[in-house]
């Protein structure tokens, strides 16, 4: 009997009394909704801000969590020192204030990158973004930079991709090219070694991998090289005999890749116990950070290239601390224990640039800002920047191959300079066998 | 005496949707954006809560016009110049078609077949849109119409959207259809018997929900302005609809509203925790999963027959 009600209730007519508990807890739920969602919602104390706020989306999990690695460690160093005396004069505030920095986590999506740059312009009203780390970070920050016009500054992805999204007014960005400094820079390495130019092409079903094959196929071949390529593999990938049996038949004798670390392993652990070990094998991204190096195992990356845009041999200094590139990877050596990281380097160049722009401009006007990032003229960690037309920065890339090392079990050399002269070379290419 | 519960109701519904419709007018920049979120995904889980909580039609494939649409609304405005809404439409019509392709297949499995059916086929699209070089690849295309549409239209856009999902879900359930649907979600055979059409009725709660997810997707990427086909036809956004409507409560059509309205604030909130967010948001769902295995709104009904929109008649 009691269920029938209940049903009846639940079906047709509900009574005054119910009607007027239910509303009330409707209203209950409403009021202390509106108590505790404005404080979620609200604008961040924009109006009375006594600092500068620097919007900061990172990569600090999924699969490009390695690149985001040294955040907050650069970020916290860096804002140390411009806020050392006081910060940097603002005529809006008439005085020094302090620079202040929000991170947000991206998770490695393209999606969430863009929804948190929307929410760090919206509700943290941040004065200039500051991003780097890949076109899945870059390109939609770089939008939505765009679209809130809010001044920007990028670094850490390859040109193409990010140039796609252009031209730009707000966004500044800077690095280097895949086919201007990435081609030369491996053919250059190669040249090094005497081989038979038989080049088997290893690269995944992913934009780099598609890119790269794209872009190499068409450049190797006038150059009197013999391309084999199998076409893409799929991520995780677990058996790589086809591609290895095919480039024995070959003779191959340069592997040149581009892939996520797990895949490298797997397949060059396959080379080795199948039997083949080429002359040269150059590896792009599988193999830019110490710890994926290690993960391969034994002697196997012994003798292995890839591209290098930032070390403790590149000659610059920061232009905030006046350290070296070698002073910064000691200083996160002593700090983490751990082997020095090619993004760490960009990671404190983008502060250099921020902090520059700001001391210039002297003011949180994003016209003015705008205009001060786009005359930076300045030498950081990473080299020069300066922006041309299109609002970026070729930076300097050398080639770099992996020896056994002394303090830690790998080291980077620097073995390929011929376009920047200027960065140190520290070894020669040798044949892996 | 049944005019009551109806008023209070509407009134409820309607006070929401003001508040809601109203936010460029009163609300900050920041309200304006969480406003947006909000509709976006009220109308993406609405069509997904319509499949599975209604229609018996486990699909684990809505990426497959997420994406599709998102696609085609960066094709058609990039490439051909389309007005940016027209080509949002012409994408709802083109998840349309997909959806009526898909169904081909899929439509002569069941349950979690039809489930990894749909799934398969957000993965070829995957496969298929990063190997084409029409699309650039796995690069990616910028969704960019002249002019750029302001953030107040893009809300108005996804405000329909929202306010079009729960009005065409409500008229669906309160009709003929709804009825035999619901029949056809508890007992199939014998709804069959009794004359429910059950292969017209599930194709046509697919194709809508393809029209409204597609072109809610559009919306969302004409937002988002990049597109890049690994994470466009990832399974990620199904898992996020399933997050959205369990924790709601499924088979409910406010379900979805309240959802959203917690995954929106929560995914904002968790924002600022930046790695724990994720397993903050797992301990919640696991929570209300254990505590209101029926979602909020589900457990609500149960508990004390409070309902906003009702699919019954009676």
């Amino acid at each position: 009997m009691d269920k029938k009600e209940k049903q009846k209730t639940k079906h047709g007519g509900v009574n005054r009394r119910e009607f007027m508990k239910k509303s009330a807890m409707a209203v209950g739920t409403v009021m202390t909704s509106g108590l505790t969602l404005p404080a979620m919602v609200k604008n961040a104390s924009a109006a009375k801000r006594d600092h500068i706020l620097i919007g900061r989306p990172n990569p600090g999990t999924g699969p490009l969590a390695s690149f985001g690695e040294g955040t907050p460690w650069v970020d916290d160093r860096a804002l140390a020192q411009i806020n050392k005396d006081g910060g940097i004069y603002i005529k809006e505030f008439g005085k020094k204030v302090p620079v202040k920095v929000k991170i947000v986590d991206t998770e490695s999506n393209p999606t969430k990158a863009g929804e948190m740059a929307s929410r760090l312009v919206v509700k943290d009203k941040v004065d200039l973004m500051v991003f780097y780390h890949t076109p899945d970070t870059v390109n939609p920050v770089s939008s939505m930079v765009e679209r809130y016009k809010i001044p920007g500054i990028s670094l850490d992805s390859p040109l193409e991709p990010w140039l796609e999204g252009g031209p730009y007014k707000w966004t500044f960005h800077a690095f280097w090219s895949v086919e201007k400094d990435i081609v030369p820079n491996y053919i250059g390495m190669w040249e090094q070694v005497k081989t038979n130019k038989v080049v088997g092409i290893l690269m995944p079903n992913d934009p780099d991998g598609v890119a790269w094959s794209a872009v190499f196929k068409k450049v190797l071949k006038p150059k009197g090289y013999k391309v084999i390529d199998l076409g893409r593999f799929p991520y995780f990938n677990k058996d790589f005999s086809t591609h290895i049996n095919r480039w024995k038949k070959e003779k191959v004798e340069i592997l040149l890749g581009n892939m996520i670390p797990p895949d490298f392993t797997t397949a060059w652990r396959q080379c080795h116990q199948q039997g083949f070990v080429p002359k040269v094998a150059t590896i792009g991204k599988a193999i830019l950070f110490p710890s994926a190096v290690g993960a391969l195992g034994g002697d196997l990356p012994n003798g292995l290239t890839t591209e290098v845009w930032w070390s403790p041999h590149h000659p610059f200094k920061s232009s905030l601390t006046g350290e070296s590139a070698r002073d910064l990877c000691d200083a996160w050596t002593k700090a983490t224990s751990k082997e020095w990281l090619q993004p760490l380097g960009y990671k404190h160049a983008g502060y250099e640039i921020a902090a520059d722009v700001l001391r210039r401009a002297g003011t949180l006007e994003k016209e003015a800002l705008r205009k001060a990032i786009a005359d930076t003229d300045l030498n950081t960690i990473v080299g020069h920047i300066k922006f041309n037309q299109e609002n970026y920065s070729r930076t300097p890339l050398v080639g770099g191959q992996w020896v056994k090392g002394q303090k830690f079990p790998w080291d980077l050399k620097i073995v390929y300079n011929k376009e920047h002269p200027n960065i140190p070379m520290t070894g020669n290419v040798f044949a892996i066998k | 005496m049944a005019d009551r519960p109806f008023k209070y109701r509407w009134w409820l519904l309607g006070i929401l949707f003001v508040v809601l419709g109203t936010i460029p007018l009163w609300g900050s920049d920041y309200m304006l954006l969480f406003g947006l979120l909000l509709c976006l995904y009220m109308a993406m889980s609405q069509m997904w809560n319509l499949l599975v909580g209604y229609s018996g039609l486990l699909s684990l494939g809505q990426q497959a016009f997420i994406g599709f649409s998102g696609y085609t609304v960066a094709v058609l405005t990039n490439y051909y110049g389309v007005y940016v809404w027209l080509s949002v439409l012409i994408g709802g019509l083109f998840s349309v078609l997909l959806a009526l392709f898909m169904s081909l297949f899929i439509f002569r499995m069941k349950g979690i077949f039809f489930g990894i059916g749909t799934w398969i086929f957000a993965e070829i699209l995957l496969l298929w849109f990063s190997n084409w070089e029409y699309v650039k690849y796995g690069t990616g295309l910028f969704i960019k119409p002249a002019p750029p549409p302001s953030m107040i239209m893009i809300f108005y856009a996804a405000f329909i959207m929202a306010l079009g999902s729960l009005a065409v879900v409500y008229l669906i359930l309160r009709s003929k259809i709804g009825l035999g649907l619901m029949a056809m979600r508890d007992n199939e055979e014998v709804s069959e018997t009794i004359g429910v059409e059950i292969f017209r009725s599930k194709l046509f709660c697919f194709l809508v929900a393809a029209f409204i997810t597609g072109t809610t997707a559009g919306v969302l990427y004409v937002f988002q302005i990049f597109i890049q086909p690994y994470k466009a036809f990832a399974i990620d956004w199904t898992v996020i609809l399933v997050f959205i409507v369990i924790i709601g409560g499924i088979g409910t059509i406010e379900g979805p509203i309240v959802g959203s309205f917690l995954y929106v604030l929560l995914t904002q909130w968790l924002a600022d925790y930046g790695h724990t967010s994720m397993l903050i948001l797992g301990l919640i769902a696991i929570t209300i999963m254990l505590v209101a295995p029926k979602g909020i709104m589900g457990t609500l009904q149960e508990k004390t027959g409070f309902t906003i929109l009702s699919p019954r008649r009676i």
